[in-house]
């Protein structure tokens, strides 16, 4: 971290993490078994190289949800949305609603919800239900639909969906994923123009080779960015459904060689203190995750180019889900650390030494 | 000195005692004045004046409030451009891409396409320099076939540059163009935003927490609103480019016609809309409902 000048050592030092949402993802079961799943949800849980994973099928306990939500409202460092996540969050409707309604109560003003709308089968069922999201207090859903939902979620569901959102006023954020065979615009094809051109946003993105994606997709399919940039201005608190709480949703979540914390058995203030006491964090979130390309080659691992990675989430994942990687890590910023410290004596020496 | 004296209520005080935190976005509506260069407005001095002396009161807030997150927050500056680069544009934003830098925030173009297009080298350079986060474009309807190439040329440059487009006009238009074909576009994140959202539909239950639309929304003359649903009515203005952070701040805690604490909670009390109207704007049924209830007042 030498390169870095002194207002980035300064932030990295000492600037609080901030966190723009409360994420929980209350289930990896899921009514599809989509290839492109980074997180390999399916109807029985989550999977990993095609077998249930252990607490695969584990559902986060709505008690431990409404005392996160409640920690959650006291936090200074967390803005206050609210984003129920899965799996496929409405396999239980009923359980989505209450949290929704519990959230609003606590004075959460954005509350949305990742879904692949299944639940719109019909109009009528579409509207029922999007009623009650929006007076439970849902300001927007990120609707997930492209190539590989397709086989589970038909066209004409998400058509019924985006409609009934409009009616009952809530945003829809359409979430398009594309690989070099598959595109977004043929994906917008399938759907209804109308609908589509009165949507709040459409946010469209590349597969990345993650999860079951990784196993189930052609590399050569894959779209590869690179794995520079820094994720400080992005981070939420996300809750996956084992309990263990992560400062983002987007692929740390699903590793487990670097964990802060367990609501079951610490608060979420204890758990963003690890966060923000956590140096190796610290350095991936302000510095970026590609700085530590560098350490783990030159600790021997057969780390590739920076550009060879899909983007800085691929890498993140990749190096938070080797125990071993993680803990030469650890060590080498220790190292570091007492080298720096050393250095700072050394010169502070050297300096009483000139005065006298 | 409490400055927001009617926050008193607990769920808010407890984590939002200013509100001014929710301004995440500055939003800039430029327009030009006479002819010539330079001749922009806002102006940009007045608007780095004001920036500064807000970052200042932050910084003076974050160590006096136990270095309160919050207080810290980087901000987006949006800039609408409403001339082509010749007419002024490139000017302005090069005055403006280094006072949004120096102030640690991400800045965002705003243009209509016909304007954007062929950007001039200074404009290229700040592009390669990541000055620019987010490139909106403008796209008219239908778009003109003999600027399909170079907006896909400009597309390829914005991420080259690792600058994220932005694209809000007719979904059908965009796919007949055959734009989202384009490869590069399909690898990178980006986002569409359909030119009637907001339009046609009479939403149920229109009204929702006013906190996500906050915004500084500085118009032409330097005038500061809350959001730009709000902007251009005079009993809602927060004050101007001119004056102190303390006093904006002030007038926010004693607004006569918007209660914030109100607007932050539960978004605004609005009487029951007309059946026969139509959203015919850009801006959210909500935000054209509250409008017309201060309009009438």
């Amino acid at each position: 971290m030498r390169d870095l000048s002194l207002t980035q050592r300064v932030t990295l030092a000492n600037k609080p993490l901030g966190f723009n949402a409360l994420v929980v993802e209350r289930t990896s079961r899921c009514n599809a078994r989509c290839s492109i799943c980074y997180q390999g949800s399916s109807p029985q849980g989550k999977e990993q190289r095609g077998e249930e994973s252990p607490r695969g099928g584990q559902d986060l306990a709505p008690e431990l949800i409404r005392r996160a939500l409640l920690e959650g409202s006291r936090l200074d460092c967390l803005n206050k949305r609210f984003h129920l996540a899965g799996g496929e969050a409405f396999l239980d409707a009923e359980l989505c609603l209450d949290l929704f309604s519990y959230a609003h109560a606590l004075g959460y003003y954005d509350i949305t919800t990742t879904t692949n709308g299944f639940w719109a089968k019909s109009l009528p069922r579409a509207r029922s239900l999007t009623r009650r999201m929006r007076e439970a207090g849902v300001t927007s859903i990120e609707l997930s639909t492209d190539h590989w939902h397709a086989p589970f979620v038909k066209p004409a569901t998400i058509n019924h969906c985006m409609q009934a959102c409009l009616e009952c006023g809530i945003a829809v954020n359409l979430r398009l994923l594309a690989t070099q065979e598959h595109t977004h615009a043929a994906t917008l094809a399938t759907l209804d123009p109308d609908l589509l051109n009165h949507t709040s946003r459409i946010t469209c993105g590349p597969v990345f080779a993650v999860g079951r994606a990784a196993e189930q997709i052609d590399a050569d399919d894959f779209f590869r960015r690179g794995a520079e940039g820094r994720c400080f201005a992005v981070l939420n608190l996300a809750i996956v459904p084992s309990g263990d709480v992560f400062p983002c949703c987007a692929g740390m979540d699903h590793t487990d060689a670097l964990l802060f914390g367990n609501i079951a058995s610490h608060s979420l203030a204890d758990i963003v203190h690890n966060m923000n006491q956590s140096p190796l964090f610290r350095v991936v979130s302000y510095a970026g995750v590609a700085r530590l390309l560098k350490p783990l080659q030159e600790m021997g691992y057969a780390m590739q180019a920076s550009e060879a990675y899909g983007n800085m989430c691929d890498l993140c994942t990749t190096i938070f889900s080797d125990h071993k990687m993680v803990a030469d890590l650890t060590r080498y910023n220790a190292q570091t650390e007492s080298e720096q410290i050393r250095l700072a004596i050394d010169y502070l020496l050297n300096a009483s030494t000139a005065c006298v | 000195m409490n400055i927001l004296p009617h926050l008193t209520d607990p769920s808010i005080t407890a984590q939002d005692p200013y509100p001014p935190w929710l301004f995440r976005d500055i939003n800039l509506s430029t327009a030009t004045e006479g002819q010539g260069k330079g001749s922009m407005q806002p102006d940009i001095p007045a608007f780095a004046r004001w920036l500064f002396a807000f970052q200042k009161w932050q910084s003076q807030r974050f160590v006096a409030e136990n270095n309160r997150y919050y207080l810290m927050l980087g901000r987006r500056v949006h800039v609408q451009l409403p001339c082509s680069w010749q007419e002024g544009a490139a000017a302005y934003l090069q005055q403006l891409a280094p006072v949004t830098a120096r102030a640690g925030h991400a800045l965002t173009v705003r243009m209509a396409l016909e304007h954007a297009l062929h950007p001039p080298a200074e404009i290229c350079t700040l592009l390669q320099n990541k000055s620019i986060q987010k490139f909106l474009f403008n796209l008219p309807t239908p778009i003109p076939p003999q600027q399909i190439a170079p907006l896909l040329e400009m597309v390829e440059f914005l991420l080259a540059c690792r600058v994220m487009p932005i694209l809000l006009g007719d979904i059908n238009n965009l796919l007949r163009s055959g734009l989202l074909h384009n490869q590069r576009l399909n690898a990178a994140n980006f986002t569409l935003y359909p030119s009637q959202r907001h339009m046609d539909y009479c939403p149920t239950h229109p009204v929702d927490s006013c906190a996500t639309h906050f915004s500084w929304f500085i118009d032409r003359n330097g005038d500061i609103y809350p959001c730009g649903g709000l902007s251009g009515i005079a009993s809602c203005r927060l004050g101007t480019l001119q004056e102190g952070m303390e006093t904006i701040l002030q007038r926010i805690a004693q607004h006569p016609v918007l209660n914030f604490s109100q607007l932050i909670q539960s978004g605004p009390l609005l009487s029951p809309p007309d059946p026969a109207l139509v959203n015919r704007t850009h801006i959210p049924y909500k935000c054209l409902l509250h409008r017309r209830q201060i309009q009438r007042l």
